[in-house]
């Protein structure tokens, strides 16, 4: 589309010619990754700060989560570990991950979606935890995998949750007194099922806009470019700025879903600790399904590892290269924190992408 | 966090089930959350499951709304 | 044979690796060759410039569209020499074999490897066969040998190099390692992708008869990025790639997009990299193009005088840095 193309061409001309500095949080790990793949983040006057954001659920979930899953290992050797690829890495404390237990011989599988989890859970018969993490868009297939294993009768099938809501997580980082946050790029995808309005009244209330915004470079620009606007214009809008995936009412089937099982808890968050009503517990109904229960272990106290930034990196506070470890001791092959190896964190993506300017 | 392909959808299965494809790569995805998706139509991929269909034409038409609205041409 | 399966006996040196010899290895690799004497050196014709590699293979799945583990050893260290210049003369082969490997799959990658071997020209001159316990092996291990005459291919140009120069890839990216990871196990992902593994050989003799080429990889693990970095690092020139001239098959982009990883970094396992001379440029491509495995040859990028000692890419809207990449890449998912 020609007039597609000319108007990309002025959005990118007004993000390069406006004149205010600007401090815009990238609220999901994947914007992050795509601002640098695409190039875009380099396209931007040096006065437009981009701040990483929470939305990486493996950074976001804490150091006892690990602690907890090797503790289950060694306590119930039988059980099969199943994970989205990024937790492999994950340090716990003492620097132990899944991937060292692994190399031990325990028996953890990656897994592309939750339902093949539960193919593993009606195949092995012996009992399979899959490692609940992920902000809603992820919990929705996570919902239903659940729901498959409650149909078939799969019993063997539990969830070691460590679910992340989004609207708690923008009330944190809003009510920070120190937020030097102008506005968000909101996270496309979270948004497809959320949809708009559970935005609006937060935003609201602290004066800042946001748009929803998709992944590829054409929608970095258009979504960049309408925020610019918003701000420059004083605006606590919500806009959004990929409606061909993003529905305003969002998608009544994946919340359905999704409420059918969880209902929303205190969580605790790296870097924010304990968020009220920010994560998820199973119902009373299915807490048959919960690992914590079924399979009981004393975690001891966890620790952080010491010097790693990540809890400031996730609320946009310290940039990746200003953390002291970046690069020296911390890389994706010998992380100290869960931000230099998720496929979302931010820490990753400053690496992989080196910028000159660090 | 947000890592979705979208895909054609080419072979529906059951209520919950469906063959998409992205490219000539093609899985078996969950459309209990895109339950009225047909043949033909793309949806959004994530984590193997459809969260929402791709509606090109939305796209479209919002861009000629934010035009308007936005004023950025005359910007 | 009336064993299905390797026994540790096997690998012992008496009565049943006799068998295994004569039986399997004999038929493929020999016919003619000095491997038939059985001695335990064979004696050959060395070259006064000769080129060596060696190369140890493991792959998982054994047998992919395209290939297997045995033509992945036999044009892995082929191609290692010919990208030098090196005309491959003699290979050697070595394998470990897990106890209890069934002898039919052994038998069809011993066939392969000769297959690869003979159209290639190269003679396999030596071997040898190890068998170890059920357990302490994942099937199979090759390794292999080679040696070549160097500049039996032609020789590259006096020239260094320096901005201006073209970069060239032989053919779309991504094929090998796009096959390998939805043939593992269970990524439930299903596309018409095969293998690249082949031989680069004639691509380089003809590139090398027209002239200007002035460095050549075969970019296999870490992909066309990782190759390109290694050239680059600590030069005094930089490179830049042209992301939209990338030659990428349609399914390795949809099987890239579904797992979250980047075809730059793909492995490829019958391609050749190369820099070559500004004006040389175009009629290399061309000339290439004409062979069969080198359809898809486009010029992908330049060397440059900014950004020593770095890759760039340019992106439809912005240039950036293709650095090396951190470790290996895990099929990515949230």
């Amino acid at each position: 589309m020609e007039r597609t193309y000319e108007y990309l061409e002025r959005l990118k001309k007004y993000i390069i010619s406006y004149d205010k500095p600007a401090q815009i949080m990238e609220v999901c790990g994947t914007h992050t990754f795509q601002f640098f793949a695409t190039g875009i983040r380099d396209m931007l006057p040096p006065h437009i700060k981009l701040l990483s954001g929470p939305g990486c659920p493996v950074c976001v979930t804490p150091t006892s989560y690990i602690d907890r899953v090797i503790k289950m290992l060694e306590k119930y050797p039988d059980i099969i570990i199943t994970t989205f690829g990024d937790m492999l890495k994950v340090p716990g404390t003492n620097r132990k991950s899944l991937v060292h237990m692994k190399s031990e011989g325990k028996d953890i599988r990656v897994v592309y979606a939750p339902e093949d989890a539960v193919k593993i859970a009606e195949e092995e018969k012996r009992p399979v935890v899959f490692l609940s993490v992920g902000f809603e868009t992820t919990i929705a297939p996570i919902a239903a995998a659940l729901d498959l294993a409650e149909q078939a009768s799969i019993d063997k099938f539990y969830l070691l949750l460590s679910h992340k809501l989004i609207i708690p997580a923008l009330k944190a980082l809003l009510s920070d007194p120190e937020a030097e946050i102008d506005g968000f790029i909101l996270p496309g995808h979270v948004s497809a099922i959320i949809g708009k309005r559970p935005y609006e009244p937060v935003l609201r209330k602290y004066g800042k806009p946001g748009v929803i915004t998709g992944f590829e470079g054409h929608h970095l620009i258009i979504g960049t470019a309408t925020l610019l606007k918003l701000i420059k214009e004083g605006k606590s809008e919500v806009i959004n700025a990929y409606p061909e995936v993003v529905r305003d009412k969002g998608n009544r089937q994946a919340l359905s879903l999704i409420n059918k099982y969880f209902i929303p808890t205190d969580e605790e968050w790296r870097g924010f600790g304990l968020i009220p009503q920010s994560g998820h517990a199973l119902r009373e109904e299915y807490r048959h399904r919960d690992a914590k229960r079924a399979f009981p272990v004393e975690v001891p106290e966890s620790q952080d590892p010491p010097g790693c930034l990540c809890p400031e990196v996730v609320k946009g506070k310290k940039r990746p290269p200003e953390c002291p470890h970046f690069g020296k001791g911390c890389t994706p092959l010998h992380p100290l924190g869960p931000c230099m190896v998720s496929s979302e964190g931010a820490c990753a993506a400053y690496y992989k992408y080196r910028r000159e300017d660090i | 966090m947000c890592l979705g392909m979208p895909m054609k959808i080419v072979e529906k299965l059951d209520d919950a089930h469906a063959v998409a494809e992205a490219l000539g790569a093609r899985r078996t995805i969950n459309i209990m959350a895109t339950p009225d998706v047909k043949i033909g139509e793309y949806v959004m991929v994530h984590a193997g499951m459809a969260i929402s269909k791709v509606e090109e034409k939305e796209a479209e038409e919002a861009l000629e709304i934010w035009s308007e609205l936005m004023n950025i041409w005359n910007d | 044979m009336i064993e299905d399966k390797i026994l540790l006996g096997h690998g012992a040196g008496g009565i049943l690796t006799h068998k295994l010899i004569n039986e399997i290895f004999l038929p493929a690799f020999g016919g003619g060759s000095p491997l038939e004497d059985l001695d335990d050196a064979t004696l050959i014709n060395v070259p006064s410039s000769a080129l060596v590699s060696t190369d140890t293979f493991t792959v998982s799945p054994l047998f992919f569209p395209g290939g297997n583990i045995g033509t992945l050893a036999i044009y892995g260290t082929v191609n290692d020499i010919a990208v030098s210049t090196g005309k491959p003369l003699y290979l050697t082969v070595g394998m470990v074999i897990e106890e209890g490997f069934p002898i039919k799959e052994l038998k069809r990658i011993v066939e392969s490897m000769k297959k690869a071997a003979d159209s290639v020209g190269v003679k396999i001159v030596a071997g040898d066969t190890k068998v170890v316990e059920k357990g302490k092996g994942d099937g199979i291990y090759i390794n292999t040998t080679g040696i070549g005459a160097y500049g039996g291919l032609g020789t590259f140009s006096e020239e260094p190099i320096k901005p201006g120069d073209k970069v060239i890839i032989s053919g779309t990216i991504g094929d090998h390692a796009a096959t390998i990871l939805i043939n593992r196990e269970n990524l439930g992902i299903d596309a018409n992708i095969e293998s690249d593994c082949g031989s680069v050989v004639n691509i380089v003799k003809t590139a090398l008869s027209v002239g200007g080429v002035k460095w050549m990889r075969d970019p296999t693990r870490g992909g066309v990025g990782t190759t390109l970095n290694e050239l680059i690092m600590g030069k005094p020139f930089g490179a830049l790639l042209y992301e939209e001239t990338l030659p990428i098959k349609d399914a390795v982009r949809g099987i890239a997009g579904l797992l979250g990883i980047d075809p730059l970094y793909m492995a490829n396992e019958g391609r050749v990299l190369m820099v070559v001379e500004k004006d040389k440029a175009e009629e290399i491509v061309n000339a290439i193009r004409k062979l069969p495995e080198a359809g898809d040859s486009t010029i992908i990028g330049e060397i440059t005088e900014s950004t020593p000692g770095k890759v760039k890419i340019k992106t439809q809207w912005a240039e950036r840095f293709v650095p090396m990449l951190p470790g290996e890449q895990l099929p990515r998912i949230c």
